[in-house]
């Protein structure tokens, strides 16, 4: 087991798996490791996944990730992902792409909830309600990963876990 | 050849159109839903493959297929299903409901020549 994974109950996240689906994704070299550094939750782009209804986890992209994943989807020139993270407000066509890029990421992570999907991806800031809200005021970290994708700019990956809400059960079973 | 992508996503449809262009695809025609493919469809003029994504606004992938298949004049018209849902569950769904194949996402160009390929289409 790479010591990169990152493990909490019910789940397993490898860093490589990550790099791979996006290097298939983009057609090309993407690297995913561990960073010390922490984003600013308050920018960027927030994705959420879950199962049978229930929110479990978000990926929170920094602005330049945002950007930059959008961008690398379409090729569109990385100048321009450089501009729409500098302005904090990505052009349709780049969301658009992100939120392709999300929805391929809900492949990456390993549950004993099998395969969760796609809840919603958000510019931020955005008022959130519910147990989401609560993971952005009160992050539970559970990794902060520097992505690269050959041609963009490195940006930051978060992973945050969602804690359920009253009344919901945990594992969803 | 001609080919019908069905994707809510402009970004995947680029990337499937290149790659069926890659395979020798002389004409692609694109839908943003299933409700619209369905349209397009009936409306002619025919296509020789349709390639659908799964989660769609107004009529999903998988509803797509029931209407094609339950449509006399459409039943016979191949369907490859793309899209992320990787559970073989989910697969098996597809399958039952009438998909000829299954493409999960990300893909390869490897991957769509090897999938009309497996469908009786050559490439170039």
């Amino acid at each position: 087991m790479n010591e990169l994974d990152i493990k909490m109950d019910g789940l397993a996240l490898a860093p490589q798996d990550a790099a791979a689906l996006l290097g298939t994704l983009f057609d090309l070299q993407v690297e995913v490791r561990s960073d010390s550094r922490k984003s600013a939750l308050d920018r960027g782009v927030l994705a959420v996944y879950g199962s049978s209804g229930s929110a479990r986890l978000a990926f929170h992209f920094d602005p330049i990730l945002a950007a930059g994943a959008g961008a690398a989807l379409t090729r569109i020139p990385a100048p321009a992902a450089d501009e729409a993270s500098r302005l904090g407000r990505l052009p349709d066509s780049v969301l658009e792409n992100l939120c392709e890029v999300t929805n391929v990421l809900g492949r990456w992570p390993r549950t004993r909830w099998g395969q969760l999907r796609l809840q919603t991806t958000v510019m931020l800031p955005a008022a959130l309600p519910g147990p989401v809200g609560q993971a952005l005021k009160k992050p539970k970290l559970l990794a902060t990963l520097l992505v690269t994708i050959a041609g963009y700019r490195p940006g930051l990956l978060t992973v945050l876990a969602i804690e359920p809400a009253a009344g919901e059960e945990r594992d969803g079973r | 050849m001609k080919v019908l992508i069905v994707d809510d996503s402009k970004g995947m449809r680029l990337l499937l159109t290149r790659a069926l262009r890659q395979f020798g695809v002389s004409e692609v025609a694109e839908a943003t839903d299933g409700q619209k493919a369905l349209e397009r469809l009936r409306a002619g003029p025919p296509v020789d493959a349709v390639m659908v994504d799964w989660n769609m606004p107004a009529l999903d992938g998988l509803g797509f297929l029931k209407a094609v298949r339950a449509d006399p004049k459409l039943t016979a018209v191949p369907i490859v299903m793309v899209t992320t849902e990787a559970e073989a569950e989910r697969m098996e769904i597809a399958k039952s409901a009438g998909a000829n194949g299954y493409i999960i996402k990300p893909f390869t160009e490897v991957t769509i020549r090897e999938s009309l390929e497996g469908l009786g289409f050559k490439g170039r």
